[in-house]
């Protein structure tokens, strides 16, 4: 079976700055994968090459057998509609309601109002916020406020999630709840992939990690009966 | 076969009702643009329209005068007076196989003499003392130099008499009216369009969040971008429409300035200012608007 995604030899480099060395890896589809590494270890970079908001400097970056150095311009935004991305900040519209928001990207994808009605009304049921459909985002926690930006990423029913410390602005029970969603929403077949430096959560969730550090792959692999955060920065050298 | 068609026609029915949608969105949000940017609207669509009033201004004064120029060479004869030696028909011959000339009036000697014993019925009796007169009107004022080289070449003539140099000062005030309206609109142009850029610049600057989310979740560059080119170009057409009101005041004014010497015949001069200034209104925002997004919009 093709690879969802797939790093080979990946080198990364901003003038004289190398973000990326030499690094591979392999998701396959349905895969839920923490990305972790201490700030500036290259996880935002890794995160960019696959929604081609960069280009390799060396080796090759696919998804879906498709080599994304290849790709015209012209295509991202097609590439981009396959995956749903969700951010630290939210990023919602502070004007608009959770609906709104929801709604946004299928408005101006020219979908049916019915249609979008119905997906926007599924996938803010998937994250359990039906009662606050007409809230604005400062009425929302930030917890809300998050699973409004996971409804967000999920309402084109995108088969690739890409979190990018989606827990950074949450308190841990929130994050627990988040993470939780980002679960239910992988049992569905969706492959999740999150970034994050909250070794709390990764320690918990018992997922495939893959660990960055200085710009180079450091591990990969499931973690099992690890005994604390302390072990995990050690074993994986991730200094904060 | 049937299913195929109705298939297709559903797909095509499906695509233009999704385009509509689009079209739709884009513009509620170039409105929301125009809701965003705030009174600084005011500002723009002001200095748009002064540009284009100074410019639609300048070209009809400039079209005007043209017109009066060119009216008044080809209304304005040149009188040819002959050596009493020369055979009248063999210079008329002559002259009309110039092709500057437009048309051609003979006055002979004795003819002009009656005339004016018949004005004077008291003149003394004396020698006829005129000479045989051709007057001829040239092609076209711009012609009359070339026309003054075809005379030199035709035997007979004793003298001409033109008023040339007051066609050639019009002509040079014209001249200078269409080189400083180019210049001065030139300026205008630059500065509305450094002021359209900046302005829109700050307004996508400020939406960047959401230009951000829409680029993430794969909305096409055009969607984004249109609404700010429309907005520019609704700053040209508005400030277009405003300027038709003085520059129609203006028009007036001079079509009756103009009408005083009888001459001025063109009204479609207004109709050319009002399509200019829209085509520079619609240019001037369109580029102030790809401006903008060139430089803050790298999608």
């Amino acid at each position: 079976m093709m690879s969802q995604i797939e790093f080979n030899q990946v080198s990364k480099r901003y003038g004289a700055v190398e973000a990326l060395r030499n690094v591979s890896f392999l998701i396959e589809p349905g895969d839920f994968c923490f990305l972790v590494g201490a700030s500036g270890a290259g996880k935002s970079t890794i995160l960019k090459l696959i929604y081609r908001e960069e280009i390799t400097s060396e080796g090759d970056v696919s998804l879906d057998g498709v080599n994304l150095a290849s790709l015209s311009n012209r295509k991202v935004p097609l590439l981009r509609r396959g995956m749903g991305i969700i951010f630290q900040d939210f990023k919602l519209l502070p004007r608009q309601t959770a609906f709104d928001n929801v709604a946004y990207v299928l408005r101006a994808l020219g979908m049916p109002p019915a249609e979008v009605r119905r997906r926007v009304i599924g996938a803010l049921k998937v994250v359990g916020l039906l009662d606050k459909v007409d809230a604005v985002p400062e009425e929302l926690s930030g917890g809300e406020q998050q699973r409004v930006g996971i409804a967000r990423a999920i309402v084109n029913g995108p088969r690739l999630v890409i979190a990018d410390e989606p827990t950074g602005n949450l308190d841990p029970q929130s994050s627990v709840e988040i993470m939780a969603l980002l679960e239910q929403i992988n049992q569905r077949g969706t492959t999740i992939l999150i970034s994050t430096h909250n070794l709390t959560i990764v320690e918990q969730m018992q997922k495939r990690v893959i660990a960055i550090a200085d710009g180079q792959l450091v591990a990969d692999g499931i973690l099992n009966n690890l005994p604390s955060e302390a072990a995990i920065m050690a074993n994986y050298n991730l200094g904060t | 076969m049937s299913n195929v068609v109705q298939t297709t026609f559903a797909n095509m029915i499906f695509e233009v009702l999704r385009d509509l949608r689009i079209a739709q969105r884009v513009g509620l949000e170039t409105i929301g643009g125009f809701s965003r940017t705030g009174w600084m609207n005011v500002l723009i669509v002001i200095t748009m329209a002064s540009i284009l009033t100074i410019f639609g201004s300048l070209f009809l004064l400039v079209e005007q005068s043209k017109t009066f120029v060119s009216t008044l060479g080809t209304n304005m004869e040149m009188s040819i007076y002959l050596k009493d030696s020369a055979d009248i028909n063999d210079v008329q011959e002559d002259l009309e196989a110039l092709p500057q000339v437009a048309s051609i009036s003979v006055v002979t000697k004795q003819d002009a003499w009656e005339k004016m014993r018949s004005s004077y019925p008291d003149f003394p009796e004396i020698q006829n003392p005129l000479p045989n007169t051709i007057h001829i009107q040239p092609t076209s004022p711009a012609e009359v130099p070339a026309l003054k080289q075809g005379l030199a070449t035709v035997e007979g003539i004793q003298a001409v008499k033109y008023p040339f140099e007051v066609l050639k000062k019009i002509q040079a005030i014209a001249k200078g009216l269409s080189i400083f309206g180019s210049f001065f609109t030139v300026f205008l142009g630059v500065l509305t369009l450094f002021i359209i850029s900046n302005t829109l610049s700050l307004l996508i600057q400020a939406r960047g969040r959401e230009i951000e989310i829409l680029r993430m979740m794969g909305i096409a560059n055009w969607y984004i971008r249109l609404p700010f080119l429309f907005q520019g170009i609704l700053y040209g057409l508005l400030g277009a429409f405003i300027a038709y009101f003085p520059v129609s005041f203006v028009e007036g004014y001079s079509h009756q300035a103009f009408s005083f010497f009888h001459l001025v015949s063109n009204t479609n001069h207004l109709t050319m200012a009002m399509a200019l200034m829209v085509a520079i209104g619609t240019l001037v925002g369109g580029s102030g608007a790809i401006l903008s997004m060139r430089k803050y919009l790298k999608i």
